[in-house]
């Protein structure tokens, strides 16, 4: 029997604010496994939030109602993502530039295989991870400089309607920061994440806006 | 399982009545029982349990409505996820809430959905811990690959464990929640000994 779209409404309210505010470890971690089981893609940006807990129980949980949901995903819920990762503007301008070329990210490659012509070819495809990471970045940081006021935003609905405002003034950026998601796929966006916030949390979903960005 | 329709349903009559028990313990089995073989007609009894003076009774009471899966427990449940003193009770409330409206099946899978993605995490720790002891002394790619060649010889258990977690869609999830390289290295060579 179909729930009415009134106690949908309740029940939806109910579990975002126990996720996010309840003191107890276990109920914010029950509660986002519930909104996990409701598969209902409003409950994205509360888990992206959630993924910031500071506790370990209640991340996981998040990250694994993200994958629940995960095939309902829109390319909106990027930008909610992204304003999460830039929730630290120190990080974002303290942090020196990153030279990708000397990366170790040959340990990215998917598969494990051992020969040299493997090796080789992992290496041809970490020169394009590499590059596709620093364009990430560098689009990023662009989007950064031009808007100082939402990355200083402490309010966080705030912050996610002037990005929403801004990628909508600039569908240009906009695409092409789609694109370069696209073409680097992942690991290209988490390396670039991770060089830019300094942050073992925000890696989190990356493969989830993956999802998302070939779902679109 | 009562076979006899009149019989169970003078069980749950019997049970609907010791949910007002005085004592609290009766009153908690009562609930636990009727989320067994109550239906949609007890949910007005199994509603007004929540407010019981006794948290046990609650939390029975929150399980039963859980499994009974009427859209008529939500408003009451979220007020006790919102207000109920016990934390125990409060999660159990967001559980109930989380399945009430899915089928029985649909819970099922989720269930081990989450049961699997609770095990990565345990093994994503573990392998966190093996880093931890790696990382003092230092070693090169190779005597990792060795290290852990051995680790998996000693406990067939475990092998046989990763061997099932390490399916091709959770490898990806693993190697986003390690964040250090030498970390991926293990995860790698992890892969590589269990497919072996």
């Amino acid at each position: 029997m179909p729930i009415s779209n009134e106690f949908r409404e309740m029940r939806f309210r109910s579990l975002c604010h126990s996720l996010l505010n309840d003191p107890s470890i276990t109920v914010r971690a029950e509660s986002a496994l519930a909104l996990g089981r409701l598969r209902d893609e409003k409950a994205i940006p509360n888990l992206c939030q959630a993924l910031t807990d500071e506790n370990e129980q209640v991340r996981i949980n998040a990250v694994t109602a993200l994958s629940i949901l995960d095939e309902s995903l829109t390319s909106s819920d990027i930008v909610t993502l992204l304003i999460l990762l830039f929730r630290v503007p120190k990080a974002m301008s303290e942090t020196p530039k990153y030279d990708f070329r000397g990366a170790n990210i040959g340990n990215f490659a998917e598969t494990v295989q051992g020969d040299q012509i493997s090796t080789q070819q992992n290496y041809a495809a970490s020169q394009n991870l590499a590059e596709a990471a620093a364009e990430i970045q560098k689009l990023l940081e662009q989007l950064a400089q031009n808007n100082p006021a939402i990355f200083a935003e402490q309010d966080q609905a705030v912050a996610i309607e002037s990005l929403h405002q801004e990628l909508k003034r600039n569908p240009t950026l906009k695409s092409r920061l789609l694109s370069a998601l696209k073409s680097g796929g992942t690991e290209a966006l988490k390396i670039a994440l991770e060089t830019i916030l300094k942050n073992p949390l925000v890696a989190i979903p990356v493969e989830t806006i993956k999802g998302w960005i070939e779902a679109e | 399982m009562i076979q006899n329709l009149a019989h169970k349903q003078m069980a749950i009559e019997t049970f609907s009545s010791t949910l007002r028990d005085n004592s609290p313990e009766i009153r908690a089995q009562s609930a636990e029982v009727l989320g067994v073989i109550g239906s949609y007609t007890e949910v007005p009894e199994l509603i007004n349990a929540l407010k019981d003076s006794n948290a046990q009774v609650r939390l029975n009471a929150t399980k039963a409505l859980a499994k009974i899966g009427d859209e008529n427990a939500i408003p009451a449940l979220c007020q006790l996820l919102s207000e109920d003193p016990d934390d125990e009770v409060r999660s159990s409330a967001a559980s109930a809430l989380g399945r009430i409206g899915n089928d029985t099946a649909q819970n099922i899978a989720d269930d081990s959905d989450i049961e699997a993605s609770k095990s990565i995490a345990v093994f994503t720790s573990k392998i966190q811990q093996l880093l931890i002891q790696f990382e003092q002394h230092q070693p090169q790619n190779p005597e990792v690959h060795q290290s852990i060649a051995q680790i998996l010889q000693q406990q067939p258990d475990l092998k046989q464990k990763l061997h099932q977690f390490l399916s091709p869609s959770s490898i990806p999830l693993i190697r986003a929640l390690i964040q250090n390289s030498l970390g991926q290295t293990m995860l790698d060579a992890i892969c590589q000994e269990v497919a072996d």
